[in-house]
């Protein structure tokens, strides 16, 4: 029987292997080829699954249901793979370290750094402790299968350098070859960029660049990077995946998230295989400079002393049969925590621009561009319509809103003070419509009032600085310290129960960063920090482009995503976030106004079922030219609000018909035409196409949508 | 039988309503959108740049997005191949035909308007540059085998080629090197010909040299003017400053010839007349223009190359006004960013290619409808349509109230309706300053019109009481006793001998006699220095005033654009160190003046500028272009009556004669520019010291 297992393991596992890396290559299987019988084989069955993996490199492999997962399997001997790429591909684990005698980067796998594996089995899959001998790295590696589960982890306690004087690790990478494939085939990987993206493999890529992005986005403690108007989207799950029509693989990172990057490549940029991988920061380089101010810009390249902290945990799920993105986005719902009780009605929401200051001769001026009275007659007039309206109000700090954050109250006089904002809300309440605060508590604008021990520090000693995002904007933005943040938070907290309000999280949801010097910590704690804030608030929290880990705390997802950063190597944009979101919470767009491009656009909102959000004023926009809002071109209610109820009424009439539904299943019924299925059994079909599309006795014309 | 029909109409109504709720439970929600032809692409939603447009005081503003990516093509999986290193693109509307000069490949590929290949020419060709498609004919510039190949657009058969023009225009010395080509209706080839600085190479359909058009020239510059005064000619012609040559060409549908000259100093993209003269520019200037095309509107469609700055399309309108701007440094490679764009291509349909060389592909972009409404209110526009356009340009202003060519539209069209204040208002937002004026003309002459009869009356009532009040005052004084004991004794003598109107009196001896004055002051003390500060207070509001009160149409500054306190600063500044360097230079040139005098006699030598600024300030504000005169006269009158008591009062003060205060005021300005220059390396050594305190301090305490 054991002889049978072995044989059958053969014709699965990607070959022979010991550290002789050139010679290792010639005995790994091909498609087609059984290769020779490989040694130091251990096996597990587990739940229908069972685990084969090679003791000395811990490759392995996985048959479930009839399919066999390989975490790394060579193709073809004419794929041009040098010795690292081989290596990479056979082996478990690949390294990356930092030289420090030389200040270069080196990528080697565990066997080509002539690695000891003490491999111990377990009934639920096996231990390995891995002692990188050529570089005096080692740290325990420990796999479980449970199911159509395997879950891999690097303890962080278990890694140790014995040398970090002469090496040090930067990071690392674990089955980069998993469920990978090779040259054009059917199937696809879906990256979490933006709503989500899917790189088709069937199609020769004109990209020269690979996909490759931060989960969570950039650590602004530790990089140099700036956002702006037009910056790619964030990766803001921890997940990927590979599908193709006989099965797939999602992968995600249960814990130290904060620190992974999501890679993919696909034949004919780096080799002819398409793969797909987290890599783990352990540390980066950064500038530093030699005066905290910066200004003489002076600076040179350093690199982080100590690792970063965290345990690494990936999982990979296999998925059976034929892998649609929807399969994926049911998987991925499973390992999510949404918040009990979020409102999933359809709506609108209308964000209301108050006052901005403005530059004049002898010091700055308030415009006041919205008044509360204002608000009061506008909900009146677009509650005729709406059922569920969402009113926000925005810069009513004093001073209007540049220069504002991280300070929020008292507010401004202009639009109407205390007692304006006292009787809106009353208003509001009496009428059934939310009513919230935009804040942001994590960025305090530079030259706003703050006390500078509440600013985050970066690892080179600066104040962590931002550039505003917004278009037009010249504003610059200092990072806070979590703890102060947090602490603001609660300070308003009682005015804000005393308007009956909830809050708008700018910023908060979106941007992880760690801290330096005296205030040392890292991103995972920011994360926690920021949910367990919100959490503890009891306000109705709608957060801007949250992150996964702040959806346990969310009410409402603002500024969802309706596409992909659109890199040149990614096939199609894909509403992966709403599949996983849809029913659970409800979604806004992006202040429509300022993003007009068509009708086209109204289609896309039912498409990937989010509401319409509108950022208001009453007066003219062009009011705001020379402010830092000069970006709001164009918000006059009075302009606009046929143009909100027209748009309200289009998405409503076919998005109420599956309010509170969970997507099931979405695809291309032909160019242009996607469907989507709902929980409720409903259909929704939307033609962007230019002919008609006609299904079950029902005909979608062209440019338009329909419930089925 | 009630009853009985009672029964009947429960479940009838019953069954009715049932029958409504299965109807509308299958209903088909059908949500019509405008329609429209352009093709769907799920990408388009991702726009990876911001659009800019020309916003108020000349800078560029965000808008709505213009123009997206809709599509592309690079054959990476086609059958030819991927492009190498391409050059040059055009589209044939007539045929439907894209053409590709496909440099890196040494060939030329012609694709349908989807790019699927039709056909690929390759054969003889070395280094093709440069494309055109006329009368049947496809036009290929060979850099490397320095000749024009001229292909049949159907067949693809080769029919001739252009060697170097044998004609004594084209000197032994003068390069042929053919990298681009257009050409228009009657087969005149315009060639670009690589280091030729006389312009683009007219070629006339027999293939016979023409000559020259569309050279661009030198600008002079300081340095130049300078070389051009101290050296000899010979030396001049070693700096001679040669003229950029063309490095691209396009065409517009009346045949009218546009050159692009990449980092060129002056006007990159230049429109041409038939005689070959540059008869138009883009109001704005971008360096880096490598490509151009026009379209059926003779809209401009540009393409900007910059590895450091990012590229860009932009659009202009056919007078050169920017409509749209997008693009940017990206350099994560996504769909719409562009690289390193070569060529561009204005679709009839409204949508636009670009080749990207170092992306090797085509970019295409759509319309959004935002831009459609912003091309057809244009087009309005350039053909003087102002009232037919209105709506549209109110429609533009919907989804953008920065726009500032709508602004410009509607004032004209509320020119055409008389309804010029809101003219002007418009006119102001759209900083046209000629059509303010214009407009304003109009409402002064309304009003003058509607009141100048009353006008007259007044003036005259006025003058007419003046005289029999005076008169009245002559003969019976003791009528005006009570006014003039509730107004006091202006006029009288010992009013006008109190301290300070006294010393403000001594202005008007400045001015007629500027040598008494400063002799009285020097000598008999009649101004003292309070006085002379109270009118240096006076100088420093008074550039406030310029600001707050002058006319728009004389005032460059705005209270926004404006910082008071900077302002504020640098006139005390300027005027104080003016004073002192007056003072020091006098007494190391014999000067007889105390540092006190100096500050006196300037403040009163400003007189007229003092006395007359406001009344002028406040004049500007009635008056137009037309008046203009008027404006520059006063100024003039103000600033050099001012220069001349200054003068003078320099003269007479330290007792020098005409050449000595001449050489005091040239040593003053020139001690002055030392004092700045000393000012500037004092705040750069402080700033350096606080930047070395303050980092210390961040340091230590952050």
């Amino acid at each position: 029987m054991i002889g049978k297992l072995k044989l059958a393991v053969a014709a699965l596992i990607s070959g022979t292997v010991i550290a002789g890396n050139v010679a290792l290559a010639t005995t790994l299987p091909r498609d087609g080829d059984e290769g020779e019988t490989p040694q130091n084989l251990y096996t597990v069955e587990a739940d229908g699954s069972s685990l084969t993996v090679d003791t000395k490199t811990l490759n392995l492999s996985i048959t479930r249901g009839g399919r066999t997962w390989y975490s790394g399997k060579r193709y073809s001997e004419d794929d041009n793979l040098n010795n690292l790429w081989v290596n990479k591909l056979t082996d478990a684990i690949t390294v990356g370290y930092k030289v420090m005698s030389t200040g270069n980067t080196r990528e080697r796998t565990i066997s080509m750094l002539n690695a000891k594996v003490n491999f111990k089995e377990r009934e639920d899959g096996f231990d390995a402790d891995v002692n990188c001998r050529l570089i005096s790295v080692s740290f325990k590696f420990q796999v479980r299968i449970n199911g159509n589960k395997l879950q891999v982890r690097i303890p962080y306690e278990s890694i140790t350098e014995n040398d970090p004087e002469e090496n040090k690790l930067e990071y690392l990478v674990v089955y980069p070859f998993f469920d990978s494939s090779y040259s054009l085939c059917d199937g696809g990987i879906l990256v979490p960029d933006g709503s989500g993206a899917v790189i088709d493999l069937s199609e020769r890529t004109a990209a020269k660049q690979a996909y490759s992005a931060r989960i969570y986005g950039s650590d602004y403690g530790i990089s140099a990077s700036q956002v702006s108007v037009n910056s790619p989207q964030t990766a803001s799950m921890p997940v990927f995946a590979t599908m193709y029509p006989d099965g797939g693989t999602m992968f995600t990172a249960d814990d130290g998230a904060e620190y992974c990057t999501v890679n993919a490549s696909v034949n004919s940029i780096t080799t002819q295989y398409n793969i797909a991988y987290f890599s783990w920061i352990y540390r980066e380089s950064y500038v530093k400079y030699y005066e905290s101010s910066g200004t003489d810009g002076k600076s040179y390249i350093a690199f982080q002393d100590d690792m970063n902290k965290f345990d690494l945990v990936q999982t990979m799920t296999l998925i059976e049969g034929g892998c649609e993105v929807s399969d994926v986005a049911k998987a991925y719902r499973e390992t999510v925590d949404f918040k009990d009780g979020a409102a999933t009605d359809a709506g609108l929401r209308l964000q209301f621009l108050m006052a901005e200051n403005k530059k004049g001769m002898f010091g700055n001026e308030v415009v006041t561009m919205t008044k509360t009275s204002f608000i009061e007659q506008v909900a009146e007039e677009v509650g005729a319509y709406c059922d569920d309206l969402s009113v926000s109000v925005l810069g009513y700090s004093s001073g209007g809103l540049n220069n504002s954050y991280p300070n929020h109250f008292p507010f401004d006089g202009g639009p109407g003070g205390k007692k304006g904002y006292k009787s809106l809300s009353q208003k509001l309440s009496a009428a059934g419509v939310k009513f919230s605060f935009t804040t942001d508590y994590i960025k305090a604008y530079v030259g706003a009032s703050v006390n500078d021990k509440q600013l985050a520090l970066n690892i080179s000693n600066q104040f962590a600085t931002l550039n505003d995002d917004r278009a037009g904007s010249s504003a610059k933005f200092n990072l806070l310290n979590p703890d102060d943040a947090v602490a603001r938070m609660s300070d308003d907290l009682k005015t804000v129960n005393t308007y009956n309000a909830g809050i708008d999280y700018c910023s908060i949801g979106s941007l992880l960063y760690s801290g330096y010097k005296n205030r040392d910590y890292n991103r995972a704690y920011a994360a926690e920090k920021f949910a367990g804030a919100v959490a503890a608030s009891g306000a109705t929290a709608n957060i801007v482009k949250p992150n996964a880990y702040m959806w346990s705390v969310c009410d409402a997802y603002l500024e969802a995503p309706l596409s992909s950063s659109g890199f040149m190597i990614e096939t199609r944009s894909v509403p992966f976030i709403q599949m996983v979101v849809s029913g659970k919470m409800q979604m806004y767009s992006s202040p429509i106004n300022l993003n007009y491009t068509g009708d086209d656009l109204v289609l896309r909102l039912i498409d990937y079922n989010v509401y319409p959000s509108f950022l208001i004023t009453e007066k003219d926009a062009i009011e705001l030219y020379g402010t830092n809002s000069s970006g709001v071109f164009t918000s006059s209610y009075d302009i606009w609000k046929d143009k909100i109820k027209d748009i309200y009424t289009d998405v409503i009439s076919v998005l109420s018909k599956v309010e509170g539904c969970q997507v099931t299943d979405r695809y291309e019924a032909k160019n242009g035409v996607f469907v989507t299925e709902y929980s409720n059994g409903k259909s929704v079909i939307v033609n962007y196409g230019s002919t008609d599309y006609a299904t079950d006795g029902i005909t979608v014309p062209a440019r338009s949508a329909s419930v089925k | 039988m009630k009853k009985k029909v009672k029964k009947l109409i429960v479940p009838l109504i019953a069954a009715l309503l049932a029958l409504a709720s299965v109807i509308l439970f299958f209903w088909d929600y059908s949500v019509p959108v405008m329609a429209s032809d352009t093709p769907f692409s799920d990408d388009s939603f991702s726009v990876p740049y911001e659009t800019l447009t020309l916003g108020p005081n000349g800078g560029l503003v965000p808008t709505q997005t213009a123009f997206m990516p809709s599509g592309r093509i690079s054959f990476s999986s086609g059958t030819v191949g991927a492009l190498l290193g391409p050059e040059d693109m055009i589209t044939d509307a007539d045929s439907d035909r894209i053409y590709i000069a496909d440099t890196g490949n040494k060939r030329v590929i012609v694709t349908d308007m989807q790019g699927e290949v039709v056909t690929v020419i390759e054969e003889g060709l070395s280094q093709p540059t440069g494309l055109a498609v006329s009368g049947g004919n496809l036009f290929v510039c060979d850099k490397g085998n320095k000749l024009v190949y001229i292909y049949d657009a159907e067949s693809y058969e080769l029919l001739r080629t252009i060697d170097r023009p044998q004609n004594p225009l084209v000197g032994a010395n003068t390069p042929y090197v053919p990298t681009k080509i257009t050409v228009d209706n009657r087969g005149n080839m315009y060639v670009v010909s690589e280091g030729c600085v006389s312009g683009l190479m007219q070629i006339n359909a027999e293939g016979e040299f023409v000559g020259y058009v569309g050279a661009n020239e030198t600008s002079a510059s300081f340095l130049s003017v300078l070389q051009k005064l101290f050296f000899s000619e010979e030396q001049q012609n070693t700096f001679l400053a040669t003229p950029k040559s063309p490095t691209n060409v396009a065409i517009d549908g009346r045949g009218l010839v546009y050159t692009v000259t990449n980092n060129a100093a002056g006007n990159t993209i230049k429109k041409l007349n038939t005689m070959g003269n540059g008869i138009m520019s883009p109001s704005m200037n971008f360096a880096d223009t490598t490509a151009a095309s026009i379209d059926k509107s003779e809209n401009i469609f540009s393409v900007q190359s910059n590895q450091q700055n990012g590229s860009y399309v932009t659009v202009f309108d056919s007078e050169g006004n920017l409509l749209f701007r997008f693009g940017g440094k990206d350099g994560y490679e996504r769909f719409g960013s562009l690289s390193n764009p070569v060529a561009v291509s204005a679709l009839d349909d409204g949508s636009v290619m670009v080749l990207d060389k170092n992306y090797s592909m085509i970019v295409i972009y759509r319309r959004t409808d935002f831009s459609t409404l912003v091309f057809n209110a244009v087009d309005y526009y350039k053909d003087g349509l102002y009232l037919e356009g209105e709506d549209l340009w109110n429609e533009v202003l919907r989804y953008n109230s920065n726009f500032i060519l709508a602004y410009k539209a509607l004032a004209r069209a509320n020119m055409q309706k008389n309804n010029y204040s809101i003219a002007l208002s418009q006119f102001k937002y759209a900083e046209d300053t000629n059509g303010y004026s214009e407009a304003f003309w109009q409402i002064r002459n309304e009003w003058l019109e509607n009141n100048l009869l009353w006008v007259i009356i007044v003036v005259l009532v006025i003058v007419a009481a003046v005289i029999v009040l005076k008169i009245m005052n002559k003969r019976k004084p003791e009528w005006f006793a009570p006014v003039k004991r509730v107004f006091g004794k202006v006029g009288d003598a010992h009013v006008k001998n109190v301290y300070f109107f006294k010393e403000f009196n001594h202005s008007k001896r400045f001015m007629r006699s500027t040598q008494d004055a400063v002799y009285e002051v020097k000598y008999h003390n009649k101004a003292s220095i309070w006085t002379a500060g109270i009118l240096f207070l006076w100088f420093v509001v008074l550039q406030i005033l310029g600001v707050v009160t002058k006319g728009y149409l004389f005032n460059s500054a705005t209270v926004y654009n404006t910082n008071g306190w900077n302002m504020v600063l640098v006139t005390v500044g300027v005027m104080l160190a003016l004073v002192l360097c007056n003072y020091f230079v006098s007494t190391v040139t014999d000067g007889d003046g105390k540092l006190k005098h100096c500050f006196i006699c300037f403040m009163y030598a400003l007189s007229p500028y003092l006395i007359m600024a406001l009344p002028v300030y406040i004049l500007s504000n009635v008056l137009t272009y037309n008046e203009s005169i008027i404006y520059t006269f006063c100024e003039l009158v103000m600033y050099g009556w001012s220069a001349v008591c200054l003068f003078r009062a320099i003269m007479e003060l330290h007792d020098y004669s005409f050449w000595k205060t001449l050489k005091n005021v040239i040593l003053t300005v020139i001690a002055f520019a030392m004092a700045l220059l000393f000012l500037i390396v004092l705040y750069m050594l402080l700033a350096q010291l606080f930047g070395y305190f303050g980092s210390v301090f961040g340091e230590v305490f952050r």
